[in-house]
């Protein structure tokens, strides 16, 4: 095995972290990382050296999922999170917020903190599996919401339902495991 | 409550919804009213507002990380 072929085998663990927080699915997020360390493999001259191996492995990961959300279109779209009961946990029924003192104050800082980033992880594994899709391919792999829709065969108003859901999802979360903690230790 | 107020009055749970769609879409004229005089009023939709914007910035920092990690 040439030093270069080994230096990808290490990060392996590292890709198929990614993919399986993208697609939630750990055959899929398989075969999205054989396609990117074969891809690699085949053509290490397109590996500049000037970015970090990583980097340029995570750019052709990139492909490789949306590939895989292309593919799977059809089994994702038949299986839709019932997440119905999300907003009655996070409203009262007159509408307001039912907690109303999640204070973040300037949270900031949390970005400066390692631990946050693994709670931030957490968080996000813990997304039902099709908002997990739909939001890491909006931040992670930042498709824009007509891609999204187009990989995922989701209607525009299903496709900002379910990213409204995730990102109240995660404000809860973060609150509970994060900033309700920090406040706690003062 | 005048009736302009009363035909742009919206709860916490519709002006959520508005704070993450305008991450999406231009919002129409109505929506933009609506939410703009709720966030005037309502100290936790304006936390809520800068906790979404939170959120995207710390999953492109996220990126970051994992790239360093």
């Amino acid at each position: 095995m040439s030093d270069f072929a080994r230096q990808v085998e290490v990060l392996r663990p590292q890709l198929l972290r990614f993919a399986r927080a993208q697609l939630r699915n750990d055959a899929w997020a398989e075969d999205a990382v054989s396609d990117t360390v074969l891809a690699a493999l085949e053509k290490p001259q397109s590996f500049a050296g000037g970015s970090q191996l990583k980097t340029w492995l995570v750019g052709i990961l990139k492909h490789k999922l949306i590939d895989q959300l292309r593919r799977h279109t059809r089994e994702i779209a038949s299986s839709p999170d019932d997440d119905s009961e999300l907003e009655d946990l996070v409203f009262v029924p007159d509408g307001h917020f039912r907690d109303r003192d999640q204070d973040w104050g300037n949270p900031e800082g949390a970005l400066h903190e390692r631990q946050f980033f693994v709670v931030l992880q957490a968080c996000v594994d813990h997304l039902p599996p099709t908002q997990a899709r739909v939001f890491m391919a909006r931040e992670w792999l930042e498709l824009d919401a007509k891609e999204i829709c187009k990989e995922m065969s989701l209607s525009s108003t299903n496709l900002w339902v379910l990213l409204h859901r995730a990102r109240l999802r995660l404000r809860e979360c973060l609150q509970a495991r994060w900033f309700a903690v920090a406040a706690a230790k003062g | 409550m005048s009736t302009i107020r009363k035909f742009f009055k919206r709860s916490c749970r519709q002006v959520s919804r508005l704070i993450s769609d305008r991450e999406e879409r231009p919002l129409g004229p109505i929506d933009r009213v609506a939410l703009r005089l709720h966030l005037k009023v309502c100290d936790t939709c304006t936390r809520y507002e800068q906790q979404v914007k939170f959120m995207r910035r710390a999953m492109g920092s996220w990126k970051n990380y994992a790239d360093e990690e």
